[in-house]
């Protein structure tokens, strides 16, 4: 993997996404907008973690029982993975949630969850 | 940046140019999801940025992650939410009132936010940034050797996650 791209223009880019996520997260009404505004920030993190990835290389991580060479492990995309697998579980178990609140209050309009409220 | 001043010399496949291509695409895809009143045309615009982080992954030298992001996120999340946007809208439309009362207040906070980290990262000290280091093993190699040699609990856990999550949702949303 050779570093082509100078690290900050990536993390640049990776703050504006997470501050546009952050926006959309914080104003929009609908529930299902603010689940996709937070997908937004989690692939700020990805590209961050790739980014990082792709500065420091490969590392020789330790092996296993003995039996393999040195596994040369890029630590930044492993992180990345989990984060995909996790990102895919939230999305699915947020929109559940919201499939519910609607079968309840007939919108999806997050100004209506407002029980716990003063 | 030295890898940068040697790949000055070519312009039509600079990778800083392709790199700031996908990057742009990003940046304004994102401004329309969150800004756009029709939930779907917000949707299909998170498939688009989507995409184009995919092409980051690629010139970043993460190929196999790039193949994966498109599958899971443009693939199966898009999917998921265009279903779930069906599933809970009465009409499909356009949103009358889309952002709710602390929107501006939001635009200052995020503002911020993202003015103070490019601020960081402007004044740190990044160090020198390596060699290019070209690696005749590739991308998807390494990471299936590392997921099942160095990382098995994490798999683990992450495939009971996966279970618990199909279960949990199955759960939420069943009609009882």
């Amino acid at each position: 993997m050779a570093q082509v791209v100078p690290i900050y223009h990536v993390l640049v880019v990776s703050a504006l996404l997470f501050g546009i996520g952050l926006y959309g997260a914080m104003s929009r009404r609908n529930a299902i907008g603010i689940l996709m505004a937070l997908e937004l920030m989690l692939i700020a993190g990805n590209i961050n973690l790739v980014a990082f990835s792709s500065m420091l290389g490969t590392k020789y991580t330790l092996q296993a029982f003995n039996t393999a060479a040195d596994v040369e492990t890029p630590v930044g995309q492993i992180f990345v993975v989990f984060i995909l697998t996790i990102a895919a579980c939230e999305a699915a178990l947020g929109l559940a949630l919201i499939i519910a609140m609607y079968r309840h209050y007939r919108s999806i309009d997050i100004d209506n969850i407002n029980l716990l409220k003063w | 940046m030295i890898a940068a001043a040697q790949n000055s010399h070519l312009f039509f496949v600079n990778p800083l140019l392709f790199y700031w291509a996908f990057a742009g695409a990003l940046l304004l895809s994102a401004v329309c999801v969150v800004a756009m009143r029709n939930i779907i045309h917000s949707a299909l615009m998170l498939c688009l940025s989507f995409i184009c982080t995919a092409g980051i992954f690629v010139v970043l030298g993460a190929e196999f992650l790039a193949a994966a992001e498109v599958l899971i996120y443009a693939g199966a999340i898009t999917i998921l939410i265009l279903f779930a946007i069906m599933l809970s809208q009465k009409i499909i439309g356009r949103d009358i009132v889309y952002q709710n009362r602390q929107s501006i207040i939001a635009a200052l906070v995020s503002l911020a936010m993202a003015g103070v980290l490019i601020v960081i990262f402007a004044t740190g000290d990044w160090g020198y940034q390596g060699e290019p280091v070209t690696n005749p093993v590739n991308n998807a190699r390494m990471l299936g050797r590392s997921l099942m040699i160095t990382y098995p609990l994490a798999f683990w856990v992450a495939s009971f996650i996966l279970t618990i999550t199909i279960i949990g949702s199955l759960l939420l949303a069943r009609k009882d």
